[in-house]
């Protein structure tokens, strides 16, 4: 006898109904993700991943976190990434669109053993300087006069190599910028 | 806070327990290493490249990266020179140091190989070395494609053959397009990579960079210069949703 496979495959709006009664027992019996089929835009992939991880929604037991969600789109997968970016849950592969942004270049540093991200843009012909966290939020920004050439960090100290109309220059700061 | 004046004419600087490393050209293929901790003194090295640097990082030796002639290079401590690819420039980052582990590179690349293609795909050549195919010569070094690789330094110093560019179908090294775009920038954090680059809009790339190798397009971004941050998982178990493809 031939084995039969089967699948959890629903139409993308379906994730609020199941979520509010509950999905079907048999899902959890299956190493297989839940998939919901064509969420097309921003709006709807956002709809799929928030509902579905909302405290309120009936998760199956063995099914019970992102992991477990598959979308099937026809979507460009970079585009997929973009869209969740904003999405505030654990999401490890984001993706940011930074609008007027140009010559971004980044650098590890390290305080107090936690790794943050330093980032020198222009933005609007501005020369900026930021400290980000792991989750990219901005923790400090400063404006910067000349142009950053090169940026390094090695533990909790910062290298930066400017150049302006006196010349090229470099200077190293602590972690208090 | 220190400030250094340094010389104008240098290639790449790295950072690395309190002293600055500088890499000067001093003839076409030769170049000085000058290492700095007040930026007044520094202990000078003859580094004999072969290739132009575009970006150097200090882990359990010195990383050099470069090109020539649209090929990819690493060097090792100025001594050993391998080819990594096909590409314009590259830059270079290195996972944090654990116990008993080697650190982990990340090399990104710029106008980097087509390995994935139309018409490239579908014959029986050896994929692993379509760039000796002489009709799939435009697709060693594309216009606006990224190319990453990824493995530890270890990986990367057992690198046999110094002649022969890493595809994706090296044992160890993992590798292949990551974007499209200019200018990548990546770090580590922990097991995940972060590379900034600048944002080609799709009018701007050329026909093989997009209808051959494949491209993106954002809305509404097709005035002015963006850039795109991208975090990539390096390993562990994804906690994202899947992406099925229909």
């Amino acid at each position: 006898m031939r084995k039969r496979y089967r699948n959890f495959n629903v139409y993308y709006k379906g994730v609020s109904s199941f979520c509010e009664k509950g999905f079907p027992s048999w899902v959890d019996k299956w190493d297989y993700p839940l998939i919901f089929w064509e969420p097309s835009n921003e709006q709807q992939i956002q709809m799929v991943v928030k509902t579905f991880m909302s405290e309120k929604c009936k998760r199956p037991a063995k099914h019970n976190n992102l992991s477990w969600v598959a979308i099937a789109t026809n979507l460009d997968p970079e585009m997929f990434q973009t869209y969740m970016s904003s999405y505030d849950g654990q999401f490890p592969n984001k993706k940011w669109l930074l609008q007027n942004t140009t010559g971004v270049m980044l650098s590890r540093l390290t305080v107090d053993g936690k790794d943050l991200i330093i980032m020198s843009s222009k933005v609007n012909g501005q020369q900026l300087l930021q400290v980000r966290s792991g989750a990219f939020e901005v923790l400090k920004e400063l404006t910067l006069k000349g142009s950053i050439k090169t940026l390094r960090a090695e533990g909790d100290t910062l290298l930066i190599t400017f150049q302006d109309e006196t010349g090229t220059y470099s200077q190293v700061y602590n972690t208090n910028l | 806070m220190k400030q250094w004046t340094i010389v104008d004419k240098y290639l790449s600087v790295d950072y690395f327990n309190g002293f600055a490393s500088y890499l000067r050209q001093v003839s076409p293929t030769y170049y000085n290493l000058d290492i700095t901790s007040d930026g007044r003194s520094s202990v000078t090295t003859g580094c004999d490249l072969g290739f132009s640097p575009t970006d150097m990082i200090m882990g359990d030796q010195l990383y050099i990266v470069g090109s020539s002639n649209g090929s990819i290079y690493l060097s090792y401590n100025c001594t050993s020179t391998v080819q990594l690819g096909f590409g314009s420039s590259a830059s270079i980052s290195i996972g944090k140091k654990q116990d008993g582990q080697p650190q982990q590179l990340q090399i990104l690349i710029a106008d980097g190989m087509c390995q994935s293609a139309v018409f490239a795909n579908n014959n029986e050549m050896n994929k692993c070395t379509f760039y000796i195919n002489e009709e799939f010569s435009q697709l060693k070094s594309v216009s606006g494609l990224l190319n990453y690789l990824s493995g530890s330094t270890d990986d990367f110093k057992a690198i046999k053959d110094s002649k022969v560019p890493i595809t994706a179908c090296h044992s160890k090294i993992f590798g292949g397009k990551i974007a499209n775009g200019n200018k990548p920038s990546p770090i580590m954090l922990g097991n995940r990579l972060l590379i900034a680059y600048e944002y080609l809009p799709l009018n701007k790339q050329p026909l093989i960079t997009t209808l051959f190798c494949g491209a993106s397009n954002y809305d509404n971004v097709q005035v002015g210069s963006h850039t795109i941050l991208s975090w990539f998982e390096l390993s562990g178990q994804p906690e994202q949703p899947h992406l099925v493809l229909q």
